[in-house]
């Protein structure tokens, strides 16, 4: 087919659909985004609902709120979010630097059966109690190795790409893709060194242990956000707001300090998840201190995005693709700035382990990286499936707002419980007696965790309407296929060849 | 160590200066007009974009 | 160096440069923050007591990471007034150098467990884990009613082994009485002399109201009934607990 492309391109500069770059996979991991998407979320709801109303755990050691919470951090982390950055990152590597994918199709395809076999091999694992129980790293040993060997198959077909690239610079995208997947290999190499109990066991004990296991987890656990949904999510910005807005992204120079101090000094900010812990204070204090230094280069990010819409501010009136994309930004801007907040030992002795911390991964989560994927995607389909347009933007509006509403719902649940949780438990009465015994801080939950759920089913809503709006996009044709091409029947060689 | 601990006061606000200047550094780079079509040259990549030419 | 600053293109050109220094920079952050860990002796505090799980604990410890807990509960006491009066001392690193995985935790959408052991009796706690709600009625935690099934007993030294290959020191006479140890533990009734001389503060008990069994509730509570316990904060000097 490529070949045919070739000859008819030759044959008058018609514009062809573009078949020297590799698609079908790409048109896979898209789906499968969409697909991982709706079901993290439908997990996210279900577990919400079941602290609302804790009958729902159903009495089943299959179904329980400890077995499928990892089950909806994995799906919306690793399927949802992994899914959006290996289709959009090697949608991207190959324009930006016009070079095929190397390994062509088939390496597209290897890298996504693999992907999706290590997504259900880690989800059914935890459904069936096969967990490491560190969070974020709970796939046990034998799927990791497995997401090692797809993980670098990864690497090679991504720097494959941009070494037989034709634009000599390699694309500001580009960098953060790179950073994003060498970088998430280091820290799952680093996390994940484990020893089986036995060749033919699932379980598997740890090298480190205690305050140095502690340290390596969330060194891993911080940068889990910070490469894996940032870095890799930032790749994505720079590609998609700059076309979606027509505009060259604001300022080249930015981008570079950008890149290198974000990548620099996100690395060192595991420790704010461990303040006032057993782990020795030097370690504390520099991950605080750099946690706090870490609002610069993030809100740097967030300014060269944001300008590259000046002199097109007015398509987020039109393109409610780009509305998404822009108002990632702007979330991401807001939870780049409360997590610098909450990394101060005063703010965190209050906010830790509290419901604060879930309010505020989630406006990063459901804000930055949802809205930055669907603003991608609502982007792609369109391209992937050689479409004009979107079967209807306004779906793509509604599901706007009604994914925006429901963040909204979410974060201030969260919000007045965390603070709530945080301020009853250190309360004290007149007498000096603590004021609260600790279930009464949960029996003052429920009704901000039936706030936080009725959230997430307006986004999972929200969702919904995308899928739908995409199938149709698919499954109609479109006006171009459906006339007969009006090319003189000379100029077509022996089309029967 | 405890000359150190002693220092502490003073290294950290030291800390604090050699840091906003850093970032003050930074910022004028950015600001920079020099080399300015060379950069926006390269923020022009994503949109030449057309597939590459025929196998050479 | 300074080449670079000049021109960043020659970075941008260059992907084996561009990867390479991508690697540097992101690995300068973890080494100063993870080495120090294991080469500053006084990371962990030198206190008496801690000493590695019992067989039937450490069943019970696995069945405490299989079943995601640490995704409600914490196990890590803050030095803060309210937590000392509502949990206990703080907790030490020593207190938590043989857990392999670290179950310190990030929620508390239950209450903190690091020093839970003794504070219940065995009857509460495998009631409560049977049926959060009939013993506190406005609990959200899951029902584990299906923890009444055998402990699977036969693997157990194997697990030893695993461990003390990662660093816990389990002796040769730990490893080869690891089932013997288990079953004492779970049966009062039994001879618990070896089991005592093996590991200190070991308490034997009919955990889980059946004697009849060794089942997996029987492991839970036993390993929850000792967390918190081992080290006697009566005789722990400042000095002893003094990190660097």
């Amino acid at each position: 087919m490529a070949a045919a492309g070739y000859a008819a391109a030759g044959a008058g500069h018609a514009p062809l659909r573009q078949t020297d770059y590799v698609e079908a996979p790409i048109r896979a991991f898209a789906i499968a985004t969409v697909f991982w998407g709706v079901v993290g979320f439908l997990a996210g709801v279900v577990i919400a609902s079941q602290l609302a109303w804790p009958l729902l755990n159903l009495d089943l050691e299959w179904t329980t709120f400890g077995r499928l919470r990892p089950l909806h951090t994995s799906a919306v982390i690793f399927a949802f979010g992994g899914n959006a950055l290996i289709c959009t990152s090697l949608y991207v590597v190959q324009r930006t630097c016009r070079a095929r994918l190397f390994g062509g199709e088939e390496m597209g395809w290897f890298l996504f059966w693999g992907y999706q076999f290590f997504i259900v091999a880690a989800a059914l694992g935890y459904v069936l109690g096969v967990t490491q129980g560190k969070e974020y790293a709970e796939p046990e040993w034998f799927v990791d190795l497995f997401l090692t060997v797809v993980w670098v198959t990864y690497l090679v077909a991504f720097a494959g790409t941009i070494v037989r690239r034709e634009e000599p610079h390699i694309y500001v995208a580009n960098w953060f893709y790179l950073a994003f997947i060498i970088t998430v290999a280091m820290l799952h190499l680093g996390n994940n060194l484990a020893l089986p109990v036995s060749l033919g066991s699932a379980k598997s004990y740890g090298a480190a242990s205690g305050v140095q296991d502690a340290m390596i987890q969330w060194w891993y656990g911080h940068n889990a956000v910070g490469f894996f949904l940032t870095a890799g999510f930032l790749g994505m910005m720079y590609y998609f707001i700059p076309k979606q807005a027509d505009r060259p992204v604001y300022s080249y120079r930015l981008s570079i300090v950008h890149f290198w101090t974000l990548i620099f000094l996100y690395i060192w900010a595991g420790p704010h998840h461990l303040h006032y812990t057993a782990l020795p204070d030097w370690a504390q204090t520099l991950g605080m201190a750099f946690s706090i230094m870490l609002w610069m280069p993030s809100w740097g990010g967030m300014i060269n995005g944001l300008m590259t819409l000046s002199g097109a501010w007015d398509k987020l009136r039109t393109d409610p693709a780009l509305r998404f994309s822009v108002t990632a930004v702007g979330f991401y801007a807001m939870a780049t700035f409360e997590g610098p907040v909450m990394s101060i030992k005063a703010v965190n002795a209050l906010s830790h382990y509290t419901d604060w911390t879930i309010g505020h991964v989630h406006s990063g989560a459901l804000g930055w990286n949802g809205f930055i994927t669907f603003g991608a995607i609502y982007y792609l389909f369109p391209k992937l499936w050689n479409k004009p347009a979107l079967y209807s933007t306004k779906l793509v509006s509604w599901h706007f707002w009604i994914a925006t509403l429901g963040i909204v719902l979410y974060i201030t649940a969260m919000w007045v419980s965390g603070i709530m949780q945080g301020l009853m438990w250190r309360a004290y009465d007149e007498l000096g007696f603590l004021q609260y015994s600790f279930i009464e801080t949960v029996a003052a939950m429920h009704p901000y965790y039936v706030i936080r759920m009725l959230g997430g089913v307006l986004y999972l809503t929200g969702a919904l309407l995308m899928a739908y709006n995409l199938w149709m996009t698919v499954r109609t044709e479109s006006p171009a296929e459906e006339a007969p091409r009006a090319v003189p029947a000379g100029l077509v060689p022996a089309a029967a060849e | 160590m405890d000359s150190l601990i002693a220092l502490y006061p003073l290294l950290k606000s030291l800390w604090v200066v050699w840091f906003f200047l850093l970032f003050l550094g930074m910022v004028f780079w950015v600001m920079r007009r020099s080399k300015k079509r060379h950069y926006e040259q390269l923020g022009t990549i994503p949109f030449r974009d057309d597939p590459p030419g025929p196998p050479r | 160096m300074f080449k670079w600053l000049r021109d960043h293109g020659i970075i941008e050109r260059n992907l084996v440069l561009m990867g390479v220094l991508t690697l540097i920079t992101v690995s300068i952050g973890g080494l100063v923050q993870v080495v120090p860990l294991f080469a500053v002796e006084t990371t962990i505090e030198r206190v008496q007591g801690v000493r590695p799980y019992t067989p039937l604990e450490l069943a019970g410890r696995d069945i405490y990471v299989r079943e995601g807990c640490y995704t409600c509960h914490s196990q890590q006491v803050r030095p803060f007034r309210d937590e000392a009066e509502r949990y206990g001392h703080y907790s030490l690193a020593a207190e938590s150098m043989f857990d392999h995985p670290f179950q310190w935790g990030s929620k508390r959408t239950g209450p903190d467990l690091a020093r839970v052991g003794g504070r219940y009796s065995d009857d509460w706690q495998a009631a409560h884990l049977r049926s959060p709600r009939a013993v506190v009625p406005e609990s959200v935690m899951p029902p584990y009613a299906f923890l009444d099934r055998p402990l699977e007993i036969e693997g157990i030294a194997q697990h030893l082994r695993a461990l003390r290959a990662v660093g816990v020191p389990y002796t040769d006479e730990m490893i080869a009485n690891a089932r013997a140890d288990l079953l004492a533990q779970a049966r009062p009734e039994a001879d618990g002399a070896g089991l005592a001389s093996r590991y200190a503060r070991a308490r034997q008990g009919n955990f889980d109201g059946d004697p009849a069994r060794v089942t997996e509730m029987d492991a839970l509570v036993a390993y929850l009934q000792m967390l918190g316990t081992l080290v006697q904060f009566r005789d722990v000097t400042p000095d002893q607990v003094r990190q660097q």
